[in-house]
């Protein structure tokens, strides 16, 4: 399974693909940069609770937690990046027919999904951690007001958003997987990654209140104040709660505890469905090509 | 006999439609094993089946005596190049090759550019892949099947689409594969006449069944080869070759067609000469594979 995974790694370096989603990764880090000083410089004098808004993360002060979550969750390209490298990590072998070069090597299958999941987990976490240090140290120098605070809120966030970011990315790897279609697996992947998803989950979430009688103005609070940053939730069930995607959007550092376990409980679930769902796949043993 | 190869019964079933059908062939060591067939006859399934890319709904096969499927080392025995070859269009040939490599956990890129070598893309550089001509390609596809250094090589179609130069480099580098390196190849391709200059056996498959396997002799002895003899006195010439032994003789527009001992033309022309009857003509001539083919499978040529 090294071999192979190995030999995913080596195709995606050598991928014309990667070379352009990093160039975009550049590019979406300057312009995110420049928004961020917009947000915690503030050189416009915009009010404090549009900027928290805009933050997406309560709290005061440029400070590293709040940095993360605005460079890698609050803004999408990030993810959307990731999920379209994803989905053209996948398909590589598939679309250009190189899977019959060495697919019929192997006895065991599920090698091929995991050698494939482990290549992936390995280059996002790279990008991800690169990334989010990145932005930590270019805000360092460049922002007069950025404080070295609240770091224990920093690695919480840190590590919650990368399980979850990576259970999102793993779920856009089964669908992918089933459809065997960069195309397929585009387009649903992009739908959960920019949170389009998310409106149908609301909606779901006030439909049940609506019939099991619930009170509408707090189900809408707590399905619809996540996304803005309010915390407070009225302890009902909302569906919106357990969906990856929307876990994954409206997770920041001040949630309570439970809601944090919750989120990972909910992440580690997702990643494990999706994998045994991509074994019982791989199980088919007909290859197409 | 030494079978690198047999099936038994292997069958590939598609909800109703059986894409191949009880199929059981038995290639030799060192064999180039032609199959042919027409579009649809289960050429591909089959070789699919047997590299491990399809899985027999029934049946099974064998490689060296064991089981190819549940016995894993046997896999890597075999190098495959199912119709076009799958690669990496922005790669050069080289870092196709290095791809598959790691994955088999071969470091030695020496041997990599050996392989290019073999096949002429020794020259190819910086190249990438998508520049390749058609008969670059299959044979970049052929250098990809021999880096696990398979002992059968399974080759589907590799000279479709091919101009006549990529046609003879494709013979040259079965011929080497065959006779220089030991690999036996199972190879298919509608282009019988091309087929039959490489191949030594052949499996004539139709509709998802194999209708004949054969060896080369024993398939051409069945397209009606023969010496075709005109001379300047055919009514004694017939008595001369009676006298010589010749049974099984035919007379037809002029000509007496011979259907046995067909490497005694030069001992026939000097009895004749003998006798003072001159040979005007004699050739060794036969149907045409296709001509058998068709007759076999009820088809027609479309000439």
């Amino acid at each position: 399974m090294s071999n192979l995974f190995r030999m995913h790694i080596y195709r995606a370096l050598k991928a014309k693909s990667t070379k352009v989603i990093g160039i975009l990764l550049g590019v979406f880090f300057a312009i995110t940069l420049i928004l961020a000083y917009v947000v915690f410089e503030n050189p416009f004098d915009i009010p404090g609770d549009v900027l928290d808004v805009l933050v997406g993360v309560k709290g005061k002060g440029t400070v590293p937690f709040r940095i993360h979550s605005f460079f890698t969750q609050m803004n999408s390209p990030f993810i959307i990046l990731m999920t379209i490298f994803t989905v053209l990590l996948v398909t590589s072998d598939f679309s250009r027919g190189y899977v019959k070069n060495i697919y019929g090597m192997f006895q065991d299958k599920s090698k091929f999904v995991f050698a494939k999941w482990s290549a992936m987990v390995v280059s996002v976490s790279t990008i991800y951690v690169a990334y989010s240090l990145l932005s930590l140290g270019v805000t360092a120098i460049c922002f007069k007001s950025f404080e070295m605070e609240c770091m224990d809120l920093f690695f919480k966030s840190f590590i919650v958003e990368y399980i979850l970011l990576i259970a999102l990315l793993t779920l856009v790897f089964m669908i992918t997987s089933l459809f065997k279609s960069a195309s397929g697996g585009m387009v649903i992947g992009l739908i959960m990654a920019s949170g389009m998803m998310q409106s149908i989950e609301h909606l779901l979430d006030l439909i049940i209140a609506k019939i099991t009688g619930q009170n509408l103005a707090d189900a809408a609070m707590d399905t619809l104040g996540g996304t803005i940053g309010i915390t407070e939730k009225s302890g009902a069930f909302r569906l919106s709660n357990y969906c990856i995607d929307n876990v994954f959007l409206t997770y920041h550092a001040n949630m309570d505890y439970a809601d944090t376990v919750r989120s990972i409980i909910v992440a580690i679930a997702w990643t494990a469905f999706a994998l045994a769902i991509c074994t019982l796949l791989a199980k088919k043993k007909d290859v197409r090509c | 006999m030494d079978f690198i190869l047999t099936t038994n019964a292997i069958t590939k079933q598609y909800g109703s439609y059986k894409a191949c059908n009880e199929v059981s062939i038995h290639v030799e060591r060192g064999d180039i094993y032609g199959l042919i067939g027409r579009n649809g006859a289960g050429k591909t399934t089959l070789m699919k089946m047997i590299g491990g890319l399809a899985h027999p709904t029934s049946g099974s096969f064998e490689v060296r005596g064991r089981n190819g499927e549940t016995t894993s080392q046997m896999l890597p025995k075999i190098g495959i190049l199912i119709e076009a070859p799958g690669l990496y269009p922005n790669m050069t040939a080289f870092q196709n090759l290095k791809t598959k490599a790691i994955a088999l956990g071969i470091k030695d890129d020496e041997f990599l550019r050996g392989l290019l070598k073999e096949v002429g893309l020794e020259n190819t550089a910086k190249k990438k892949a998508k520049q390749f001509s058609l008969g670059m390609k299959q044979r970049l596809g052929i250098a990809m099947a021999l880096v696990s250094q398979p002992e059968l090589l399974i080759l589907d179609e590799p000279i479709n689409g091919l101009d006549p130069q990529g046609i003879a480099e494709m013979r040259q580098i079965l011929h080497h594969l065959s006779v220089d390196r030991g690999i036996t190849i199972l190879i298919s391709s509608h282009i019988l006449d091309e087929l039959s200059k490489v191949a030594t056996r052949f499996g004539i498959i139709h509709e998802g069944r194999l209708l004949e396997e054969a060896s080369k002799d024993e398939l051409l002895s069945r397209c009606n080869e023969r010496l075709e003899l005109r001379t300047s006195d055919m009514s004694r010439t017939l008595d001369i070759l009676h006298t010589m032994g010749f049974s099984k003789l035919e007379v037809a527009d002029d000509k007496i067609k011979i259907f046995e001992r067909l490497n005694e033309g030069g001992a026939i022309t000097v009895a004749l000469a003998k006798e003072n009857i001159m040979t005007n003509e004699i050739s060794r001539k036969s149907e045409e594979l296709e001509d058998y083919y068709f007759q076999l499978t009820g088809g027609q040529k479309n000439d």
